[in-house]
């Protein structure tokens, strides 16, 4: 279990880093907001323990921020601080902290509720894996896409970064599933789902839309990018075998780019509008013959 | 210099007990609650003792940084660089000088530089008693020294 620590004080810090490790926890110490942020978004936290006054802020501002965030809506923080006011303590379990500690805290107390927390944590996750993972791949699934696609615009729209996206399916699935049946259909789809989260970041979201349809939401990506990383995602996929008691089997895939273009509308709206936009490109490479990319270029 | 009493371990307990029955003159000069601070650590003397060679350390450059802060008139520098010391003393269990710490931080939450002015010039005076104590717990000379012993 990973623990953001997120404290100025050197001491302080070394203090919970040292209990939390003796305990089995994994602790990492971020001296400012603006070092705890990205170690939060990019996945690495599973707990954030955080302190109020910070050189670049309020400890306040960062939770909020937190729960703002669909990608870290659902890490467990709580404050840790030499703060212990009542409207102090109001503030910030209102402001979506699920604890709050003062200091200087009892050591087995403190790590009791870190064990709290690291009870809740997995419960979000398994929450989390019920409702936003196909059970057949592991990958993200149409709820989570719906929801998060969105968001992802929103986020691309104020940082003004590219936002790409694309739709890609296997070639000739039907015929896959009637030669060799559907078990092997079923393990194909899950070797395809391997090649696409590996060949994309961590912080791209691949996701399942059902059949043998796959999309990819990626941040930070011009669809140029996007489609040099689909063209090398494609020339694994022709590497791949898939191996069983009915046979061997070769596949490939087509898929379609689209990028976020700022058209005003409504987040909802141009998710909706990418999507379509990735689905065109996709229906263009099929019928170029398969096995090949096609992107929006944007005017 | 008047000798500190300090205690190392739990089973020195005792040795406090009738500590805190001594008068008041005495026991002044415990600038540290010692048992609270060994539980602050869970128990953990080496713990202890880099916590306290850490503040000893660091004490100098934080105290600067407020004297900065104060020449400046930043109130919201010295109310953070404060806070952050409130913890600290707080961990070592330094009542006197941890609550000099918070009258600090809480001047400086208030913009009122003038009572900030007052509780630096405590809050040094505390450090600056607590210091021949700390020393011996980072020398990690763990004995029970008595005053008046």
């Amino acid at each position: 279990v990973n623990v953001l620590i997120v404290e100025d004080s050197r001491s302080s810090a070394m203090l919970l880093s040292q209990l939390l490790r003796k305990e089995g926890y994994e602790p990492r110490v971020a001296e400012t907001l603006a070092r705890a942020l990205p170690l939060a978004v990019e996945g690495w936290a599973d707990i954030v323990l955080l302190d109020r006054e910070l050189p670049d802020g309020d400890g306040l501002e960062l939770c909020r921020q937190l729960k703002a965030d669909a990608r870290t809506r659902h890490l467990p923080v709580a404050f840790i601080t030499s703060r212990q006011d009542e409207s102090s303590v109001a503030l910030a379990l209102n402001s979506g902290a699920l604890d709050y500690v003062s200091k200087p805290f009892r050591p087995l107390e403190l790590l009791a509720r870190v064990g709290v927390l690291a009870r809740v944590k997995r419960a979000e996750d398994e929450v989390r894996r019920l409702t936003h993972r196909d059970p057949l791949t592991g990958l993200h699934n149409r709820r989570f896409l719906d929801e998060r696609l969105p968001e992802e615009i929103g986020r691309a729209r104020r940082s003004q970064r590219p936002l790409s996206c694309f739709v890609a399916d296997v070639d000739r699935f039907k015929q896959i599933n009637d030669q060799f049946g559907h078990p092997f259909g079923d393990r194909a789809l899950v070797a395809v789902s391997r090649l696409l989260e590996q060949a994309f970041r961590s912080t791209d979201l691949i996701v399942r839309l059902g059949g043998d349809e796959f999309v990819g939401i990626l941040p930070d990506t011009d669809p140029r990018g996007a489609a040099v990383s689909v063209k090398r995602m494609l020339d694994r996929a022709r590497a791949l075998s898939i191996e069983g008691a009915e046979g061997v089997c070769q596949l490939t895939l087509s898929v379609g780019v689209s990028a976020f273009q700022d058209g005003g509308a409504d987040p909802p709206a141009e998710a909706g509008a990418l999507l379509t936009e990735a689905d065109r490109c996709l229906y263009k490479a099929k019928h170029a013959g398969r096995d090949r990319v096609y992107a929006h270029e944007p005017a | 210099m008047p000798r500190i009493a300090f205690a190392a371990s739990v089973k020195d307990l005792d040795a406090r007990e009738r500590e805190s029955a001594a008068p008041e003159k005495e026991r002044s000069f415990e600038v540290v609650d010692s048992a609270s601070l060994l539980a602050n650590v869970g128990h953990d003397t080496t713990l202890q003792a880099d916590l306290v060679r850490m503040f000893l350390e660091d004490s100098p450059k934080v105290l600067e940084e407020i004297r900065d802060a104060l020449a400046r008139r930043d109130a919201v520098a010295v109310s953070r660089v404060a806070h952050r010391l409130t913890g600290e003393l707080g961990i070592l269990a330094a009542r006197a000088a941890s609550e000099a710490a918070l009258r600090l931080e809480t001047a400086g939450r208030e913009a009122d530089l003038t009572a900030a002015a007052e509780a630096f010039a405590a809050l040094e005076g505390e450090i600056e008693r607590l210091e021949p104590q700390l020393a011996a717990l980072a020398s990690g000379i763990a004995k029970v020294m008595r005053a008046g012993e």
